[in-house]
């Protein structure tokens, strides 16, 4: 068995549209998770300025009220940043990281409709979808392994090496 | 024609199930839908021929048609928005808030009875009515203060709303212009427009909303100017149980306040904020039309 795979193996590597597909699906996959990074790496320095953010709106709030000010007065306008940091493999498949919140700022007002304050995407391109390793190996990855699995199948057909292939008992191939 | 006769018969079904054809603006986006799914057709169809006259076997032919398909129709519209937002990026949320806060606290603090400039709002009020104080005004003055830090604030919101709107409009034309070089972005695009989904549908709905959120908050003030005294505008500074002293309108006065009705936009109107989404199909069949015109000239390689 172990023979019959390395001799498949070896039959597959002989024909350079694979070879060359399987290049084209390593580029796909590289350019991909740079993609991804390049989203999620926007992500963490919007989180990143979170903590200057916040002091700049308290400061600019505070500095207008006396400090006499009652406290609840002071927290209506405050606005308290909340962070959904990305994992390490989130450049690996995006998801819907870029359509959903991942920094909510709350304040103690309108305390519902703050949940849905997503960060902007234009719709148009939401609706296209991301070019992440994942889209690379869900998509992309099948497709072609339909494919060189197909070209093969209709490679031995053609020949008429399928039934003579098919008939053969198992040792002789190994 | 299989995949035609499927389509017709499923969207025809669903058309008399939900009793579309009754509306007129409806029947003529269906129209001018299927002639341009049609037209798309004719174009994948004039493609296919095209590449396969061009093979010696029919395998090639089917590996150079799926390879631009997986580029044309998968790769190529997820690589845009990557493109269109590196070239145009969109200010993060918190930024652009904080932009807008910004702003809103530079026009001044409506609440704030020594902010300088309401004091001046104030004074050139009083001096339009020909008065010295607030308390000897025809109308309420809580009510004009409010109404015009409500203008204030929703002309900074719609600024800085502007901004983004131009960024994603800059981004659409991107993807206009990718039309050129791909058929199932042309189609999207202009399909889009006409089913009333695209982006252009979705803010001018948004528009719309604002504009009746603005009308509806600006007839209130104008109530509160007008039909509220300004002696009687507050709480006697009781306790939070004791009877409202603030002067109550009677419900007749809100039977005027406007409501909200989405104005549909017209087809017309949708065409015209696509125009290059349809020059670019329309070059795409002129193209089809020239390619398949040279294929029946010659004879066929095979």
């Amino acid at each position: 068995m172990r023979h019959a795979i390395w001799f498949e193996t070896r039959q597959l590597l002989r024909d350079r549209s694979v070879v060359g597909g399987v290049l084209l699906l390593l580029v796909a996959g590289i350019i991909g998770l740079w993609h991804g990074r390049t989203i999620v790496e926007r992500q963490r320095e919007t989180l990143a300025a979170r903590g200057e953010r916040q002091t700049t709106q308290h400061r600019a709030v505070l500095d207008l009220q006396p400090g006499t000010t009652p406290a609840g007065d002071q927290l209506y306008y405050l606005f308290f940043h909340t962070a959904h940091e990305p994992t390490a493999w989130a450049p690996f498949a995006v998801g819907q990281r870029d359509v959903h919140p991942y920094n909510l700022r709350v304040r103690m007002l309108a305390l519902h409709g703050q949940l849905y304050d997503a960060d902007f995407s234009n719709p148009l391109l939401a609706a296209f979808g991301n070019f992440d390793a994942a889209f690379v190996l869900g998509w992309l990855g099948p497709l072609f392994l339909i494919a060189i699995a197909g070209r093969r199948i209709a490679h031995l057909v053609d020949r008429r090496l399928c039934r003579a292939c098919c008939g053969t008992p198992q040792a002789t191939i190994g | 024609v299989a995949t035609l006769v499927p389509g017709t018969l499923l969207s025809v079904a669903w058309s008399l199930a939900g009793g579309a054809f009754r509306d007129g603006d409806a029947v003529l986006r269906a129209s001018l839908l299927s002639v341009v799914q049609l037209l798309f057709l004719g174009i994948c169809a004039a493609g296919a021929v095209a590449v396969s006259s061009r093979h010696r076997t029919s395998r090639s032919a089917l590996v150079t048609l799926v390879g631009a398909w997986v580029l044309l129709w998968v790769v190529a519209p997820r690589i845009l928005p990557w493109i269109a937002t590196s070239r145009h990026p969109l200010p993060a949320r918190a930024a652009f808030d904080a932009d807008v806060e910004r702003r809103v606290r530079e026009l001044g603090d409506s609440h704030d009875p020594n902010d300088p400039r309401f004091a001046a709002f104030q004074s050139a009020t009083l001096a339009r009515y020909g008065v010295s104080r607030v308390e000897d005004l025809s109308v309420n003055y809580n009510g004009l203060v409010t109404a015009e830090g409500e203008r204030l604030t929703t002309q900074a919101w719609r600024e800085h709303l502007n901004r983004l709107l131009t960024i994603y409009g800059r981004q659409a034309r991107l993807v206009e212009w990718a039309a050129l070089a791909d058929p199932y972005v042309a189609m999207r695009t202009v399909s889009m427009a006409l089913a009333g989904v695209d982006v252009a549908h979705a803010v001018d709905f948004e528009r719309q909303a604002e504009d009746y959120r603005f009308r509806l908050v600006q007839e209130l003030n104008a109530l509160h100017t007008h039909s509220v005294a300004h002696a009687r505008d507050r709480y006697d500074g009781g306790s939070e149980g004791g009877a409202p002293s603030r002067q109550r309108i009677d419900r007749s006065h809100f039977a005027g306040v406007s409501r909200f009705e989405y104005r549909r936009s017209s087809t017309a109107w949708a065409v015209s904020r696509q125009p290059s989404g349809l020059a670019a199909l329309a070059l795409w069949l002129v193209g089809s039309a020239i390619c398949l015109r040279q294929l029946g000239r010659r004879p066929f390689v095979v």
